[in-house]
């Protein structure tokens, strides 16, 4: 088998288990990463709302937060199946831009 | 490891964009000089990897949650400055489309995922063993490679955090960005990567540099 079939296989396989990245969070009870709160979280935790936070942290909202294609109260069924979708098109994405920098880039022949 | 956006105050994020992307120059031109067409393919799957490895959230029970993110396994297989590119690229694509990791801390973000860890993973992998070494020697270089080198990236990511309420404060004394001190955000960040996370790297750093080292030898980058 070629290399290349080898790993999109392996890609594959990745992209069909990453839904645990949702569901191993939920069945233990963890929340989020340390230092990746909201900035409403921050406040709770520490009853102060840094004004810095608040301000750098409303200036830029990506088009799909948390991998998230729906909402956070979707049935697991349905968060699983939209954290895959975002796996594809963030590897789509990722794909074009390699080969967006890699055809920049002047080669060295090997033949 | 993904700092948001609000964490760091201008006066960290903006030195770590520049060095970013002073870095970054460096990396195009080392990669330019010695990439053969071979290779080039490599630089997207590689890219593609880290990115999909980082969405396997792995949950400390009751706790926080934390990620392998593939650095370290990248830099052994294809040398640290593709890992760098190829990491930058992943973390770049999380936080401008799904928001993991701020805009304003791409810099941040990519020298601790995407230099420290490679660097990390592959000077301690020479370290501990060259290429005529047995395969349980580097078996064990990979994994301590991989270990050590996510958690050098947590100790940065801490101090990055920790330092905010030092040189970022209101004029009513409150912090204006990441509120916790050095004193609990280094020793958090390191803790949870030290028990948990830093085993999620060693594992795959070590899985991979095995099927690897088994078919297709010539090509592992540390070991030339």
């Amino acid at each position: 088998m070629k290399p290349y079939k080898k790993y999109s296989i392996f890609i594959g396989i990745l992209l069909v288990l990453c839904p645990l990245g949702v569901l191993l969070p939920y069945y233990f009870n963890s929340g989020a990463a340390w230092g990746e709160w909201s900035v409403e979280s921050i406040k709770q935790q520490t009853g102060h709302e840094p004004a810095g936070m608040k301000k750098t942290a409303a200036v830029f909202s990506a088009p799909i937060p948390d991998y998230s294609l729906g909402k956070k109260e979707d049935p697991l069924s349905k968060r699983s199946f939209n954290y895959i979708i975002s796996g594809l098109i963030g590897t789509g994405i990722i794909v074009l831009i390699t080969v967006g920098i890699t055809k920049l880039m002047p080669q060295k022949q090997d033949e | 490891m993904h700092i948001p956006d609000g964490y760091l105050s201008p006066q960290t994020y903006i030195p770590l964009c520049g060095l970013f992307v002073g870095i970054s120059a460096v990396a195009v031109k080392k990669v330019k000089e010695k990439v053969d067409k071979k290779l080039v393919p490599f630089l997207g799957m590689a890219a593609a990897f880290s990115f999909l490895i980082m969405m396997f959230n792995l949950p400390i029970p009751g706790g926080t949650t934390g990620h392998a993110v593939g650095a370290a396994i990248i830099a052994l297989l294809f040398g640290p400055w593709v890992s760098f590119i190829a990491v930058s690229v992943a973390l770049i694509v999380q936080a401008l489309v799904f928001g993991d990791g701020g805009i304003t801390a791409i810099g941040a973000n990519c020298i601790n995922m995407g230099f420290i860890i490679p660097f990390v993973s592959w000077f301690v992998f020479r370290i501990i063993a060259n290429k005529n070494a047995s395969l349980t020697r580097m078996s064990v270089a990979a994994f301590i490679a991989g270990y050590l080198s996510i958690n050098a990236a947590a100790i940065a990511a801490g101090i990055e955090f920790g330092i905010q309420p030092l040189i970022a404060v209101g004029t009513d004394g409150n912090p204006l960005y990441a509120p916790y001190p050095l004193s609990i955000a280094l020793p958090a960040m390191a803790l949870q990567h030290l028990l948990v996370f830093g085993f999620a790297e060693a594992i795959v750093t070590l899985l991979i540099f095995r099927y690897f080292f088994k078919h297709n030898k010539d090509f592992i980058e540390v070991l030339k």
